[in-house]
């Protein structure tokens, strides 16, 4: 028996390439195969390799305001602008937001996942208002989000207050740090929840009632049987949910602008700052690209677990 | 050739033809209509009712483009950088004259001002003919006129006997008794990117100055910058519960809907606050001209911002765009700004009119302070200053550093940022 | 029978609606804020809901020509953007999941790393190249980009899909004859169908709320509705009443589109299961 389930269970992932053509005893030119994903790189080329090589030039020009196409200077807008405490610091918070990102959308999504799972009275319902957060255009997301915590005027304020305390969430560096990831996660758990229960719904009921039968409990169910079956849909979902909070923007901007001081200001943020509001195009192109560069252990680690 | 081919064709050589055509010519001709990009600001409305007024009295019409703040000056200085005509005029920020002319991105108006009756440029005062320039040069002229004033609540003060402050002293004195009061003291801008600009027009109206105007040499590090800092930060203990986080919106919000006695605030806001219909402190406002202390070795000056208005150089209707702002910003024209709630350009015409002066109490504080007052200094590397400033009064402002770290560590980000761009020399 | 969870159903039924309260309670304030006039919207909580409400802000952002025109841009760059990503990733995720063809490792890799640059540092870029083509302030050229952008995480989503499906029905339907046209329509398609509503679902979402690519590469023709909703933003301050009702109106049709492709999607995750 086989289940179709989204992402399969652990072994069919660790699969190589099934070759139809040895199945079917077909030779079929591979060449050929290629039309399949021809149009795939043709955008790749247009939207994403042009550009970027583009931009690798940029970064090695001193392209801002006052040269006109840019001169050659090798990698001084790298010394300027990355080996700085300024692009270092930006990292570290960088990094503080993915680690505290990822723990909560995890633990959140997974007991989501599992309580959605059990398709109790009314699980449709909750699974589509739980959709909503994704769907809000994230500068609204921002700005709403930013004026409910406001002390004076907010709601999040007024609820503060009642507790006799005034606090102002952005004059904090951790607090401010926590917003971020409140809103972050706001908007995303569900995503993170959907691909789980995508994942889980492959699980069959019949190896999670062998297991019980057995006398597992909870925790030593989820622990053995499900986390493993998951591993896949885990990993995906953890690197996408890493990627896209390395890259966060809005959030950031519309709320704390990198404040207080600087415990918010993330790589995204001075990388656009310098590039939309110092107009250094070269400084701002070198900035993120050592950013896709030091990411290069995440790339890897997709592609081998995607194994392609 | 097949009909495809042709088509093809066709399409290259119209392409071809338009962009030499556009090369060519800087004016072909009348056009029916301009494209200026403007900020969705009151100068805007009023220059959008203007606009109807022309396209009945010329047939030009002109479309507005509106957008959004942090995107306008880089919209104008990426069409520098495009080979399409994309707008005619522009509505920009003065402080960002020195990026948009470096990126070549506006026309030099001096030919087109020179002689023009109807401009009649000697109505502005030097200091505002100084603010549209850039290295000497007008790439633009003055659309509205926003110094940093003091605002009062009327009400509050009256109930207290307070009257607007002179001197820093005074302003600090009338912030403690507000807050005795259970009022608030002092509405003020603390946020890690734009606290700087409040920052730097106390360090102005104290006799201290950002950079040594003979050296560049940043002067964060001197006795008076400390002072001001000093004071801004003892400030904050009189605001909102808000105060330390409080952007420009947080303090105009905040002075609005609550009981906040003063501020120190662009002219500009005058409409949105005393809109009725959406501002409770309408109608209870007066401005003042900011205080003004002899703290350090320079005189002390209010701090002039506003608008400005400039012509693409990649526009092909230079001239025509140049009548119209010519004919829009003209002295007779002022009443329609005034009409729309916006600033209009301080011309010693317009500060000195006592019809005007009735309906905008503050322009005679404005007309003062373009004479007396001076903007920020007008280099490039301004943003970038004013961020590493302003993120260093938010940690000053929060705890995070004490008062001699954050001067040191924005006198040290400045000095870094102006020797790297090379306009100080160590 | 029953297999053992942490929490009894009351607890499980209990936490999903506070997570449904947590989730909807920002879109309540918008909703009310949108209701609102200015004066209204921008006071202290504790007067939220003492209001009179009114629909001024909808008929205002109604009628204005700017948002009707901006939506026609949204729904445009959003429709072609999804519907080339569907083909364009369900073509590649298959060649990916089944076939050996040429130069895989290099596609796989260019691919994860355009999903993992920053925007920021491929839009200076972008425009330059849009403007030399004269295609600024072309919704086509919006299209174009973000369809790119998108083909990475669709791909990866199909081709875990066509991994997971049996692959012996492929194998029969081949050895029975069936041309690869055929394959596709009456084997693959079915069975993939909760991949392809997936990845339409996340890709409608991330373009129609696009903004950084729509606010460079556009400007009036090409405005979209996350463009047209930022000029609320004032340098006076924020226009809370048309920003809410905006953002209620952008919210509805991707609502509803999520819903529509909510039956594909269940369908097609649970059939597996019970066998």
């Amino acid at each position: 028996m086989t289940t179709v389930a989204p992402f399969g269970t652990g072994d069919r992932v660790d699969e190589a390439v099934t070759d139809l053509s040895a199945s079917t005893g077909r030779r079929r030119k591979s060449i050929g195969d290629v039309l399949f994903v021809i149009p795939t790189w043709l955008f790749m080329l247009v939207v994403g390799v042009v550009p970027a090589a583009l931009a690798v030039w940029l970064s090695v020009t001193d392209q801002s305001l006052t040269s006109g196409s840019g001169q050659f200077i090798g990698i001084q807008n790298f010394v300027l602008a990355v080996f700085t405490p300024r692009f270092v610091g930006s990292l570290g918070v960088t990094l503080v937001f993915v680690m505290l990102g990822l723990i909560v959308q995890f633990v959140l999504g997974y007991l989501l996942a599992a309580a959605l799972h059990r398709q109790l009275r009314g699980f449709q319902v909750a699974r589509t208002v739980l959709l909503i957060p994704m769907l809000l255009t994230p500068v609204v997301v921002g700005l709403v989000w930013n004026f409910m915590f406001n002390p004076d005027l907010g709601i999040i304020g007024a609820i503060v207050s009642l507790f006799g305390v005034s606090v102002n969430f952005f004059a904090n560096a951790s607090l401010a740090i926590g917003v971020i990831v409140l809103i972050d996660s706001w908007m995303f758990t569900p995503f993170v929840m959907l691909m789980l229960v995508a994942g889980m719904t492959g699980i069959s009921d019949e190896v999670r009632q062998a297991a019980s039968l057995d006398g597992a409990n909870w925790w030593q169910l989820t622990r053995y049987i499900v986390l493993p079956m998951l591993k896949p849909v885990i990993t995906v979902t953890l690197v996408v949910r890493c990627v896209d909070i390395v890259r966060l923007f809005d959030t950031i901007y519309t709320t704390t602008k990198g404040g207080p001081g600087t415990a918010t200001s993330t790589v995204s943020l001075i990388s656009y700052a310098t590039t939309f509001q110092y107009y250094d195009f070269g400084q701002g192109a070198a900035m993120a690209i050592a950013l896709t560069v030091l990411m290069f252990p995440v790339y890897f680690l997709y592609i081998r677990l995607t194994k392609v | 050739m097949n009909k495809r081919g042709m088509s093809i064709a066709a399409a290259g050589l119209v392409a071809l033809l338009s962009m030499s055509g556009a090369a060519a010519a800087q004016d072909s001709g009348k056009p029916s209509s301009l494209t200026m990009l403007v900020m969705d600001s009151p100068s805007a409305n009023g220059l959008m009712a203007l606009a109807k007024t022309y396209q009945s009295k010329t047939g030009i019409e002109i479309k507005f483009v509106t957008v959004p703040y942090e995107q306008l000056a880089t919209k104008v200085i990426l069409a520098a950088k495009s080979n399409q005509a994309t707008y005619d005029l522009a509505q920009v920020d003065a402080g960002y004259l020195p990026q948009i002319v470096t990126a070549k991105a506006l026309v030099p108006l001096d030919d087109f001002i020179k002689g023009d009756k109807q401009y009649n440029y000697g109505d502005f005062p030097e200091g505002l003919k100084e603010y549209a320039k850039y290295d000497g040069v007008s790439y633009s002229v003055p659309l509205s006129t926003e110094p940093y004033l003091q605002w009062y609540r009327t009400d509050l003060y009256q109930k207290l006997n307070l009257t607007p402050a002179k001197t820093w002293d005074d302003a600090l004195a009338n912030a403690k008794a507000l807050k005795a009061a259970g009022d608030v003291g002092y509405g003020g801008v603390y946020d890690a990117s734009a606290s700087a600009y409040f920052y730097l027009s106390l360090l102005q109206s104290s006799g201290g100055r950002l950079l040594d105007p003979k050296t560049n040499k940043p002067l964060l590090d001197t006795a008076v910058a400390k002072t001001v800092m000093q004071r801004y930060l003892e400030l904050a203990k009189y605001g909102t519960s808000g105060v330390e986080s409080a952007t420009v919106y947080d303090a105009v919000n905040s002075f609005s809907q609550l009981n906040v006695g003063q501020m120190i605030l662009a002219s500009g806001w005058w409409s949105t606050i005393n809109d009725k219909s959406s501002s409770k402190s309408a109608g209870l406002v007066a401005t003042a001209n900011t205080p003004l202390s002899k703290d350090g070795p320079y005189e002390p000056v209010s701090s002039l911002f506003g608008w400005v208005a400039g012509i693409s150089s990649s526009s092909t209707h230079q001239q025509a765009a140049w009548d119209f702002l010519s004919w829009a910003l003209s002295a007779d024209n002022a009443a329609a700004f005034i009409d729309a709630g916006a600033p209009p350009p301080a011309r010693i015409s317009t500060t000195s009119n006592p019809e005007f002066l009735k309906k905008l109490p503050y322009l005679a504080a404005a007309g003062q302070a373009t004479t007396d007052g001076l903007p920020l200094p007008r280099i490039p590397e301004l943003s970038q200053i004013i961020t590493a400033i302003s993120q260093n009064i938010s940690a000053m402002v929060t705890g995070q550093k004490s008062l001699d770290d954050g001067m040191a560590a924005a006198q040290d980000a400045v000095l870094n940022i102006l020797v790297q761009s090379g306009r100080y020399n160590g | 029978m029953k297999t053992p969870s942490i929490f009894g159903k009351l607890a499980t039924q209990a936490s999903l609606a506070v997570a449904c309260l947590i989730a909807i309670f920002p879109l309540a304030w918008v909703f009310l804020t949108s209701l609102k006039n200015t004066r209204d919207a921008t006071s202290a909580a504790s007067e939220a809901l003492s209001f009179t409400p009114s629909a001024e802000n909808y008929l205002g952002v109604l009628s204005s020509p700017g948002f009707l025109h901006a939506a026609l841009i949204s729904a445009l760059v959003t429709i072609t953007s999804t519907l080339a990503v569907m083909v364009i990733a369900t073509l590649g995720g298959y060649a990916f999941a089944r076939l050996r063809f040429p130069g895989r490792r290099t596609l796989a890799s260019v691919m994860v790393i355009v999903q993992v640059i920053p925007v920021v540092v491929l839009i200076i870029p972008l425009y330059r190249m849009v403007s030399e083509l004269g295609l600024y302030d072309n919704w086509l050229a919006i299209s174009v980009v973000m369809t790119g952008l998108s083909i990475p995480f669709a791909t990866w989503l199909m081709l875990a899909f066509f991994r997971s499906s049996p692959i012996e029905i492929e194998e029969a339907a081949l050895i029975d004859g069936a041309s690869r046209i055929q394959l596709f329509r009456y084997v693959l398609i079915p069975m993939v169908a909760p991949g392809i509503a997936t990845a339409a679902i996340f890709t409608a979402i991330a373009v129609w709320n696009s903004f950084l690519i729509p606010v460079v590469l556009g400007q009036t023709e090409a405005q979209t509705l996350t463009v047209y909703v930022a000029q609320f933003i004032t340098f006076q301050g924020i226009k809370w009443g048309p920003l809410c009702a905006a953002a209620v109106l952008i919210l509805a049709p991707i609502v509803l589109f999520a819903l529509a492709m909510q039956r594909p999607l269940v369908k097609g995750l649970t059939a597996g299961s019970v066998k």
